[in-house]
């Protein structure tokens, strides 16, 4: 009869310590263009324009960090950064681009309101 | 585009923003300014009311990004000094939205300002910490001595944020007190303070005289 190898509670621990501690897969090389790349970078770039900079300036910092790109490439990669990106099931989690997390959108209701009031006019009766 | 945008913020309730406002707008008609006043309190739009006959002026609400659509679209087609007089609890539509006007400041190319008014409690501080956050360039804080003397304002003078407000080059404003029955008649009788220096009886028309040379001298500094 064969003897099947038993396993404790701790054998378990221990497997599942050392599965968590596996790295992820490497991404595999992929060139991409500058566009890609400003697209991937939108959050922080609206986070420096949220902070008083304009494209002309923008473009400047880019160019400092080693991604040299024109106003017209900026403006036209941030047009298209996705707000969400559809994840493929293909490939495991870890492999996947994330696109920069989008500001938190105002509520959809808030969108249809008015921005100018009418105030209220005072009574006669008070 | 406007001269210049003052911002009266304080976010909190009754910390004595529409006084500082009506202060403000009083001064700057005296140094001979055009004004433009953009009242954004929904429910309380009390400076509106009392300044709508003496200075152009608009009602919008800036808890909707139309709103912030419209303040900018109104503050790139004027020339005077566009004062906007926050709301409390206006400190989430700045948030949601204030980095539309961030944005635009360097296209508006005028000065932006933000008196931010104070009592002597804590969430001034607090929703001030929140404000920076968000709206960024000169910060004056106004101490309404209505609440105090200025060195009972303890909390904020011995405050970090205070230190911070000082080094960006922002000061400390003190914003003198009005007897309670003539800043009651302004506000209950819809007055702007050149209204009142004239239709005042005598004994409050002195009274406000006084404060009027007082505010001139303590805004005057920074508007």
């Amino acid at each position: 009869m064969v003897q099947r190898k038993k396993y404790t509670l701790e054998d378990v621990a221990a497997i599942a310590k050392a599965l968590s501690a596996v790295h992820a897969k490497p991404k595999a090389e992929k060139d991409m263009t500058a566009s890609a790349v400003v697209v991937m970078l939108s959050k922080e770039i609206k986070g420096l324009q949220s902070r008083g900079y304009n494209m002309k300036e923008i473009a400047a910092l880019l160019k400092d960090n080693n991604l040299p790109v024109g106003v017209a490439t900026l403006k036209s990669a941030l047009s298209r950064s996705p707000t969400k990106k559809k994840v493929s099931n293909d490939e495991p989690v870890a492999n996947q681009s994330r696109p920069a997390a989008a500001a938190p959108a105002a509520p959809k209701k808030e969108e249809g309101k008015p921005g100018k009031f009418t105030p209220t006019p005072d009574t006669t009766d008070i | 585009m406007a001269k210049k945008i003052i911002f009266i913020g304080g976010s909190k309730g009754g910390v004595g923003k529409s006084a500082v406002a009506s202060g403000v707008i009083d001064t700057l008609l005296e140094q001979g300014e055009k004004v433009l006043l953009i009242d954004t309190d929904t429910s309380n739009p009390d400076v509106y009311k009392s300044h709508k006959d003496v200075v152009d002026s608009l009602t919008i609400n800036l808890d909707t990004k139309n709103g912030w659509i419209e303040l900018l679209t109104a503050i790139h087609g004027t020339e005077a000094v566009a004062i906007i007089n926050t709301a409390a609890r206006s400190n989430d539509g700045i948030k949601d939205f204030g980095a539309m006007l961030m944005s635009a400041l360097p296209e508006l190319q005028c000065e932006f300002m933000t008196l931010w008014v104070i009592n002597r409690q804590r969430d001034s501080l607090e929703l001030l910490k929140q404000y920076r956050e968000t709206i960024t360039g000169a910060v004056h804080v106004v101490r309404n001595l209505h609440a105090g003397k200025p060195e009972q304002f303890e909390l904020f003078n011995g405050s970090k944020i205070k230190t911070e407000i000082e080094k960006a080059g922002g000061q400390i404003i003190d914003f003198p007190d009005l007897a309670d029955r003539v800043a009651d008649r302004l506000t209950n009788d819809r007055l702007a303070i050149s209204k009142g220096a004239t239709d005042l009886p005598f004994g409050e028309k002195i009274e406000l005289q006084r404060w009027r040379a007082e505010v001139w001298t303590a805004l005057g500094k920074v508007v």
